[in-house]
């Protein structure tokens, strides 16, 4: 009897063993969550949350509007789960989803053609209008705020590059994406990709002369 | 020459993102090139800014979140990704609620529904539906052991002609009081009557010798009685009618009256 029940335990250790390294993988994760197995989705959850997160706050410069977009991101991964197919890697396929809701949400912000604080400051005798730019009466920073300042710029130089050139910038410079991997996330071709690329840091170049 | 080597240089430098990719002709321009050099450089801390951004995480409550954001959407036919405090959905909740008002609403209605009695039907259907009539017709028996066929049983009918008490001529003892007191509420067209019933226990039948020389090959009947039974039903309005209901015999067989036909309807009284 001990004996009987020795080998079972052994056979079940090996089997869980066996049935872990087979769902390592985002494919076997996503077959497991189409059958089913709420933990498998759980652990891609886990893999893909905060990438997903900093990739379209990098996108759209709102935390928390990034924070809810990466749900609808993995909600539309769950409902879709289906009719995945494992012809492209599970990141590229999370990332496509994830670029047509930035892309869909910065269109929103267009149309809504928010009011900037820019025209509010016009001097009397009409000539152009001037931007809102309050003195600094603070003492000088120090180093570390200096980065802090410069990252926040970087940042806000980055929100006001055009979709079609902020996508892939963020993909190879923030998130480190291949060539090869940017082309099929946004379904462009390479060269298309590096033009793109090439556009985009010269546009910051430009903005940010001043911290270069 | 020169602005066009510098254009295509400058071309890499931006698609390299940093000096470190460089190719060795790139390189190697760069360093006879200010313009170039200064485009390289300026490109290279782009490149270290851009990358200094740093990774934003997602909120503590972002899965906590995302399982709400889930089970809410499940009613609509998707996979509902069910942890133990999501365990119940609205939509089973709703649904076991309208089940439980219709088991509840039936059970009202069965327990409201009084039976009701149509002699004239009965009476239409009379070779076949002679047990079903005495099904319909609440008739009690006394619990003596025979009833005489001048006899007719108390009878109460809860529908909307309301229900007279048809009391035997005879056989009212001090033991039937209880038992035959049964009292049918009239209201006026309402078809839902109350009935007082006896405590007392159903009488007991026993098989009479008399009767078995008679039928000697009958079946002993259960309702102790080889003759017919008779009801009377009144509507209300002065009109009545008695029906006799044939003996039923334990089994499958019908005991067969030598009376003419089972059931007889005196009508005296048109309906």
């Amino acid at each position: 009897m001990d004996t009987l029940t020795t080998i079972d335990m052994n056979f079940s250790a090996a089997l869980r063993q066996e049935v872990v390294a087979d769902r390592t993988s985002d494919h076997a994760l996503l077959e497991a969550t189409r059958i089913g197995d709420e933990d498998a989705f759980a652990e891609l959850v886990g893999r893909y949350r905060n990438p997903i997160t900093n990739y379209i706050y990098r996108m759209t410069n709102d935390y928390d509007g990034a924070v809810d977009l990466a749900q609808e991101t993995f909600v539309r991964v769950y409902r879709a789960a289906e009719r995945y197919q494992t012809t492209y890697a599970f990141s590229t396929y999370i990332y496509r989803i994830a670029t047509n809701l930035a892309i869909s949400e910065l269109r929103k912000r267009k149309r809504r053609k928010l009011v900037s604080l820019t025209g509010f400051f016009q001097s009397r005798d009409g000539g152009e209008p001037v931007e809102f730019n309050p003195p600094d009466l603070k003492p000088l920073p120090d180093r570390e705020l200096v980065d802090t300042e410069r990252r926040k710029a970087v940042q806000r130089a980055i929100s006001t590059l055009p979709d079609k050139y902020r996508a892939p910038l963020i993909l190879r410079d923030v998130e480190g994406k291949s060539y090869e991997d940017i082309s099929r996330i946004l379904e462009t071709s390479e060269g298309t990709i590096k033009s793109r690329i090439s556009r985009a840091r010269g546009f910051l170049r430009e903005k940010m002369t001043a911290y270069l | 020459m020169r602005n066009t080597n510098c254009q295509n240089i400058q071309r890499e430098i931006e698609e390299a993102g940093s000096a470190d990719l460089l190719g060795l002709a790139a390189v190697s321009h760069i360093q006879g090139c200010p313009a170039c050099e200064t485009l390289a450089q300026q490109q290279t801390r782009l490149q270290e800014l851009v990358s200094s951004l740093g990774t934003v995480a997602a909120p503590g409550d972002f899965d906590f979140r995302l399982r709400a954001r889930l089970a809410a959407e499940k009613p609509g036919g998707a996979r509902a990704w069910h942890l133990s405090e999501f365990s119940l959905g609205v939509g089973p909740v709703a649904v076991g609620g309208q089940m439980l008002l219709v088991i509840v609403s039936v059970i009202a209605f069965l327990s409201f529904r009084t039976p009701a009695v149509n002699p004239i039907a009965s009476k239409q259907e009379a070779p076949k539906s002679a047990s079903a009539e005495a099904k319909s017709v609440q008739a009690v028996v006394p619990p003596s052991g025979t009833v005489g066929s001048d006899q007719v049983a108390t009878v109460t009918n809860g529908g909307s002609n309301g229900v007279e008490t048809v009391s035997r001529p005879s056989d009212r003892g001090p033991r039937n009081r209880g038992t035959r007191n049964e009292v049918a509420a009239y209201q006026g067209g309402n078809r839902f009557a109350t009935r007082d019933s006896s405590s007392t226990p159903a009488a007991l039948l026993k098989h009479d010798d008399r009767l078995a020389e008679t039928y000697p090959t009958a079946s002993f009947p259960i309702n102790a009685s080889y003759q017919s039974l008779k009801v009377s039903v009144d509507d209300g309005r002065g009109a009545s009618r008695t029906i006799s209901l044939p003996t039923v015999s334990f089994g499958s067989e019908r005991t067969i009256s030598q009376n003419p036909a089972p059931l007889m309807a005196s009508a005296r009284g048109s309906w």
